[in-house]
């Protein structure tokens, strides 16, 4: 290794104690007690600062409500993902392969028209849908949630699947038509496979839309199908934030994203698909 | 080995004309067709209808005697070479090789063990055995052709479609492979129909040639026909390399003439007339001749074992094929003489031969 491999991995380690301390402050934060917080910086513990688990005893030994609005954080995030990615993967792929005619209406309009949706900011559409939820009875439901998530990332996952879709030669699907595959067949093995990193990273962008949204689940829920994004914000005494709480609740809260991307991840780099296509 | 039929065939895209206007032939079992035609001419069109990837306006396509029409395209059981290739990309060539096998509509009829000895027959026949175990992503362009072909073949279709399988291989593989099609379609026997704008590969591989332009065929016949007996202009200049000239003339009183020479043509029509000529009928040379049309040199390319010289005979270009040396060097004097026998007239206004030159 020469100095020059040494000189980049020196500046790659500097970056990395960088990116990676808040999520250590986080992380000792969670085991200090009020007086540890209040009383100056404290770095180290069982030199500065005596660890104590009094934040994890709260929020997983019964009687909080933290594992409910973790539950609904989780299913909310991955059931609207999931309808986003099917859904909006078949309008793509009708977007891509198929020519549409409504009207004055053509497939870019129609692409348009669907893209046009996330145009206005969400505070915009916010106040409409609690309308609509009170009327439809869907306030503070999980049916409720999923439905506002999925509609607000249909748009996203449609564009960006319909670029996966049209970058497959419409001939590798006409190939396994003569092959012998009906048209479920050609998409189940042909299709969705050679689409993978579309479909993970759209599933990806969504789960990140609604595992980290605030304003839906403000305006939308009170107590029952409330995430944990809210549920930080509720942890406060006499307008004390309990920060050992909130930063638990936050690590707690980094997990499943980091654990859905990594296994995605995997689908996303395949690169073996750009190749023997053409 | 079946027969295929093609009637009155039209499939239009919504354009000014039909992509495909009245097309019919026939291949009879076991033969190999080309549809030869530039680009835009209606050859995918009319291998997509055949397929089933596309329905036809009117006409109909039948295959060994029964009706293609309602038949999708997983049950015709026909295959396909794509121009492209359009392999499985996230399949090794042996996963590639089998799929066809594996297809739903074909679930039961193999064993495993029949499944692997198919693939590996076919493998050994194109000789890519060497390769099972490789991404499409790791093969050169010659290979990935070899690997289509193969998987067109390993389920021994009813017929087989090839859809410019070699254009886009360098010119020594595809002679190579131009040579290999037809043993191999000649040892399996299977009803083939290839699309392809190059002329070689018509007068190299065909039975039957169907000489397409602008969706409409304007001859249908064997190699042989369609370069010796030309229909029409379109096909006369279609087919040969460099093509025939085609030079303005008038007929009268069973002679044409044409570049200020008078052809002996017993039989021509009074009034104006096209008249073929192919170059290595044309005689040049670089001294006066008899009934000679006086010109000038103004380009010579060598093919290696012959000459092209280019002649301007009075603002007209007259091709003619020598032989290499003769040493015909740009602005000298020329003369061309068209030896009567070797003519083709056609009717300047619709193209049509009239007259067709005389085989030995």
């Amino acid at each position: 290794m020469g100095a020059k491999g040494w000189g980049r991995r020196s500046v790659l380690f500097l970056w990395m104690l960088f990116a990676l301390f808040p999520v250590y402050w986080t992380l000792i934060t969670a085991f200090k007690q009020q007086v540890d917080i209040y009383d100056g910086p404290k770095f180290l513990p069982f030199v500065d600062f005596t660890p104590t688990p009094q934040a994890w005893t709260t929020l997983f030994g019964g009687g909080g409500d933290f594992l409910g609005k973790f539950w609904n954080s989780i299913l909310f995030s991955g059931v609207s993902s999931l309808l986003a990615v099917v859904l909006g993967g078949f309008a793509a792929y009708g977007l891509a392969r198929y020519r549409y005619k409504y009207g004055p209406y053509r497939n870019d309009d129609l692409s348009f028209l669907i893209v046009s949706q996330r145009i206005m900011p969400p505070i915009v559409s916010v106040l409409a849908l609690y309308v609509v939820f009170v009327n439809l009875r869907l306030l503070d439901t999980a049916a409720g949630m999923i439905l506002a998530y999925t509609a607000m990332n249909l748009p996203l996952t449609v564009y960006l699947l319909r670029t996966f879709f049209e970058a497959i030669p419409v001939e590798v699907e006409h190939a396994a038509a003569l092959d012998g595959y009906p048209r479920s067949q050609r998409l189940l093995r042909i299709v969705f496979p050679l689409a993978a990193p579309g479909l993970a990273a759209a599933f990806l962008l969504s789960f990140f839309f609604a595992w980290n949204d605030f304003l839906f689940a403000l305006m939308l829920t009170f107590n029952n199908a409330q995430t944990l994004p809210l549920y930080i914000t509720s942890l406060n005494a006499q307008s004390q934030p309990l920060w050992w709480l909130i930063s638990a609740v936050g690590l707690v809260a980094l997990i499943p994203p980091a654990i859905v991307t990594v296994v995605l991840d995997r689908f996303m780099s395949r690169q073996v698909l750009i190749g023997g296509m053409r | 080995m079946e027969a295929l039929t093609i009637t009155g065939v039209t499939k239009g895209f919504g354009g000014p004309r039909p992509a495909l206007s009245d097309l019919s032939f026939t291949l009879a079992a076991g033969q190999f067709g080309v549809l030869l035609g530039p680009s835009g001419a209606g050859k995918s069109t009319a291998l997509n209808v055949v397929a089933g990837l596309l329905t036809p306006d009117a006409g109909e396509v039948t295959l060994g005697g029964s009706s293609l029409h309602d038949v999708p395209p997983e049950r015709r059981d026909i295959a396909m070479v794509f121009e492209n290739y359009a392999l499985y990309p996230h399949y090794s060539v042996r996963k590639n090789l089998e799929f066809p096998l594996k297809a739903p509509v074909r679930r039961g009829k193999l064993t495993k063990a029949q499944i692997a000895e198919r693939v590996r027959q076919v493998a050994d026949t194109l000789r890519i055995g060497h390769l099972l175990d490789r991404l499409p992503s790791q093969l050169s362009g010659g290979q990935r052709q070899r690997v289509s072909l193969g998987r067109a073949l390993v389920r021994r279709p009813r017929l087989l479609l090839l859809d410019e399988p070699i254009t886009h291989l360098d010119a020594k593989l595809r002679h190579e492979m131009r040579t290999e099609l037809k043993r191999i379609q000649r040892e399996l026997g299977v009803t083939t129909l290839y699309a392809t704008p190059d002329q070689g590969d018509a007068l190299a591989l065909a039975d039957v040639v169907v000489v397409l332009d602008s969706g409409r065929a304007h001859q249908i016949g064997s190699a042989q026909d369609v370069y010796e007996r030309p229909a029409d202009v379109t096909v006369a200049r279609f087919l040969g390399d460099p093509r025939m000239n085609l030079l303005q003339g008038t007929g009268s009183a069973g002679s044409v003439s044409v570049l200020g020479t008078t052809v002996e043509l017993p039989g021509a029509p009074d009034g104006p007339v096209l008249l073929g000529v192919r170059p290595n009928h044309v005689r040049f040379s670089a001294e006066p001749v008899d009934g000679g049309a006086a010109g000038r040199v103004l380009l010579a390319q060598t093919l290696g074992y012959v000459d092209v010289v280019y002649v301007d005979v009075a603002g007209t270009t007259v091709r003619a094929i020598v032989p290499a040396g003769t040493g015909a060097h740009p602005g000298t004097p020329a003369w061309v003489r068209v030896p009567a026998r070797h003519v083709y007239l056609f009717e300047p206004d619709t193209g049509q031969a009239l007259r067709q030159m005389e085989v030995a």
